[in-house]
């Protein structure tokens, strides 16, 4: 390869420190090279000068214009909800399941005169809310909304499940739950609501009734029973009891849910199986909307709940639980890229070094570039310090370095990746990364290693 | 990104954005109202003024909407570009039809678009020809070319904000260089660097 095809890299501002000085000692005995780079340089000066001065009156911004935009964004954040569009959001899309865990850490609050505040629930635990003699149990990392609190209470649910024990209202008073587009409107009872994706809801009544609203229509679910709307269908069915335990576990009311009910809890509601809607039944007490319509059933999010819960087998002790049933899961979901990074932590944890290394590849090759760059990272340091697979190693820190993300490792990413090209006996690749190490990251650490190693290969 | 002592960063803004802080939007909407402005008038030229602000206006609700899922890692510079640019191109497509009926009867346009000539006999500055110059570059290439040589984003910066290979970001960068020299030392043809 001659210096003259290095042109375009050059021009592109592509080359490293030591290529772009060889390039231009090049340029000194290359007439060609030399007149390309003056006659675009020449141009570049040109355009940038001709379009920063065209555009310089576009990005004059005013503090009248910045208020507006704020001012519109708070109107769109409390207009009335509005019935999502079929696109998948998964923000809104939260939640599963009820019946935080069995660790037993939940944390009790006084929400008075809470109207338009946001509530978000730790990481750790469920968050119970007291809202003038309501109780709500919010799941960890959940978040909802009270939008009015009084006689009438309107709430909001952005993400996660909540629990409501709801004090019996006069008439004409109401306690009202929004999640996906959906209405639950309650007078006294307890009952829990979970949003399982757009347009898709289900509510689980303990005790009393309430009433579920969409467009058009509207059912009533008693105690023991559950509701599984989707879109315009719903169908009722009596209430799996780890729903109906999960109520009071996430009010507070138990401290502790046993894995067991826990475990099966989402079983009950994974998969998509079209379903007859029931007829009128003594058994559910429930009144059919169209006979005949088949409806599929809920579409649980292998989603929010069931990492959660899995997370925290894992920060409790219960790897190996976790490990299995991230197992089966990612064989039944094997694009849940998500899934597989939780397993490649667990298989290390567990020291099963090359299957972790394997879920972290399944991330690289089919995640986001924010999570493929991650499980790029660590399955580098696993290939490079448990398994000596110095070759792999180098292969997942390039890929790293390309997703660029996230950007924190750069530093130790490039000298791991150095390391293992001398393990190799590739000293010159290894040198251009430690010099771009320096280059890049100087004033810290990794550098001055870098360039005391540098030394040592002169 | 923190200018001053004091000055909020980016990532302050960003998470006060995700809990919920109106006021963290004008914040934003201060800082790359300007940026976001040049994106959409790169990107789809015909639009005027107006045009330009409500999509401006857009985009911030649409980064306000995604804020929780706006990773820290990321630029925030880049991640507001890119859905600048996926906003003016999308304006594009739903308006081609309109645009189409009501050729020369729009609003003014703006930015690069009002500065090129129309009359390519009109004498004109050098500023002028090297716009005339860009403007007859096809989008794709336009776009980079400006990003790289303008805005000083590398390849892989680029690649990342269009959502395209690096490769691809070299290809256009070569194509759009070669074009405006060509077009540069020969004066103004109709039409070059087609692909």
């Amino acid at each position: 390869m001659t210096m003259c095809s290095s042109l375009a890299s050059y021009l592109n501002r592509e080359l490293n420190e030591a290529q772009d000085a060889a390039f231009m000692a090049h340029l000194a005995d290359c007439p060609g090279c030399a007149r390309e780079v003056a006659r675009w340089q020449a141009l570049e000066a040109g355009l940038k000068e001709a379009v920063d001065r065209v555009e310089a009156p576009l990005r004059n911004v005013d503090e009248l214009a910045a208020a507006r935009m704020a001012a519109l964004w708070r109107q769109e954040r409390n207009a009335e909800p509005r019935r999502r569009s079929g696109r998948w959001r998964a923000v809104a899309v939260a939640a599963v399941l009820l019946a935080l865990l069995g660790l037993g850490l939940w944390r009790f609050v006084v929400a008075g005169g809470s109207s338009g505040t946001l509530w978000q629930a730790p990481s750790t635990g469920p968050l119970t809310l007291a809202l003038r003699g309501d109780r709500i149990g919010l799941s960890s990392s959940g978040e909802v909304e009270v939008l009015e609190e009084g006689p009438t209470t309107r709430l909001r649910l952005h993400r996660g499940t909540i629990a409501c024990a709801v004090q019996k209202r006069q008439r004409g008073d109401a306690f009202v739950v929004e999640a996906a587009g959906w209405a639950v409107t309650v007078v006294g009872t307890r009952f829990s609501v979970r949003a399982v994706g757009p347009l898709s809801i289900e509510v689980t009544v303990a005790q009393g009734a309430v009433r579920v609203a969409g467009e058009g229509w509207s059912a009533v679910v008693r105690a023991g029973q559950t509701l599984r709307g989707k879109g315009e269908g719903w169908h009722i069915v009596a209430a799996p009891p780890p729903l109906v335990e999960g109520i009071a576990a996430l009010l507070g009311d138990r401290p502790s849910v046993s894995d067991r009910r826990l475990e099966s809890a989402p079983a009950a509601s994974v998969g998509a199986v079209p379903v007859d809607l029931p007829s009128a039944s003594a058994e559910t007490g429930a009144s059919a909307s169209v006979p005949g319509r088949k409806v599929p059933a809920v579409l649980t999010v292998p989603g929010l709940r069931d990492m959660d819960i899995w997370r925290d087998w894992i920060v409790s002790g219960k790897t190996a639980e976790a490990c299995a049933a991230l197992d089966r899961h990612t064989g039944a979901h094997p694009m849940d890229v998500d899934a597989w990074m939780l397993l490649g932590d667990c298989r290390r944890k567990l020291r099963d070094f090359t299957a972790s290394a394997d879920a972290y590849r399944r991330v690289v090759s089919a995640g986001t570039p924010e999570l493929a760059g991650r499980a790029a990272y660590r399955a580098g340091t696993i290939e490079q310090d448990q398994l000596k697979n110095h070759a792999e190693a180098v292969r997942m820190f390039e890929r790293y370095l390309q997703s660029g993300h996230p950007a924190s490792l750069a530093a130790e990413a490039t000298m791991r990746m150095a390391i293992a090209l001398m393990e190799l006996g590739r000293t010159d690749e290894a040198k251009v990364r430690l010099m771009e190490l320096v280059r890049r990251h100087e004033g810290t650490g990794s550098a001055a290693r870098a360039r005391r190693m540098l030394e040592e290969l002169k | 990104m923190a200018g001053h002592p004091g000055e909020r960063s980016d990532r302050d803004i960003m998470a006060a954005l995700a809990a919920g802080d109106s006021a963290a939007l004008g914040a934003l909407y201060l800082r790359y109202a300007g940026l976001v402005r040049c994106a959409i008038a790169r990107c789809a030229p015909e639009m005027s003024i107006g045009e330009v602000d409500e999509q401006v206006q857009e985009v911030f609700l649409t980064a306000a909407r995604r804020s929780r899922d706006y990773v820290e890692s990321d630029r925030l510079r880049a991640w507001l570009y890119g859905i600048g640019a996926r906003t003016a191109r999308s304006w594009r497509r739903n308006t081609w039809l309109r645009r189409r009926l009501l050729k020369g009867r729009e609003g003014e346009p703006v930015g690069m678009a009002a500065a090129v000539s129309s009359s390519p006999e009109q004498q004109v500055g050098r500023r002028e020809e090297i716009l005339q110059l860009l403007a007859r570059l096809p989008a794709v290439q336009r776009e980079v070319l400006l990003l790289h040589a303008v805005d000083g984003w590398s390849g892989e910066e680029i690649a990342q904000m269009l959502g395209i290979t690096h490769e691809a970001v070299r290809t256009r960068l070569f194509r759009a260089r070669q074009a405006m020299m060509a077009a540069a030392d020969a004066g103004l043809p109709a039409s070059f660097g087609r692909e």
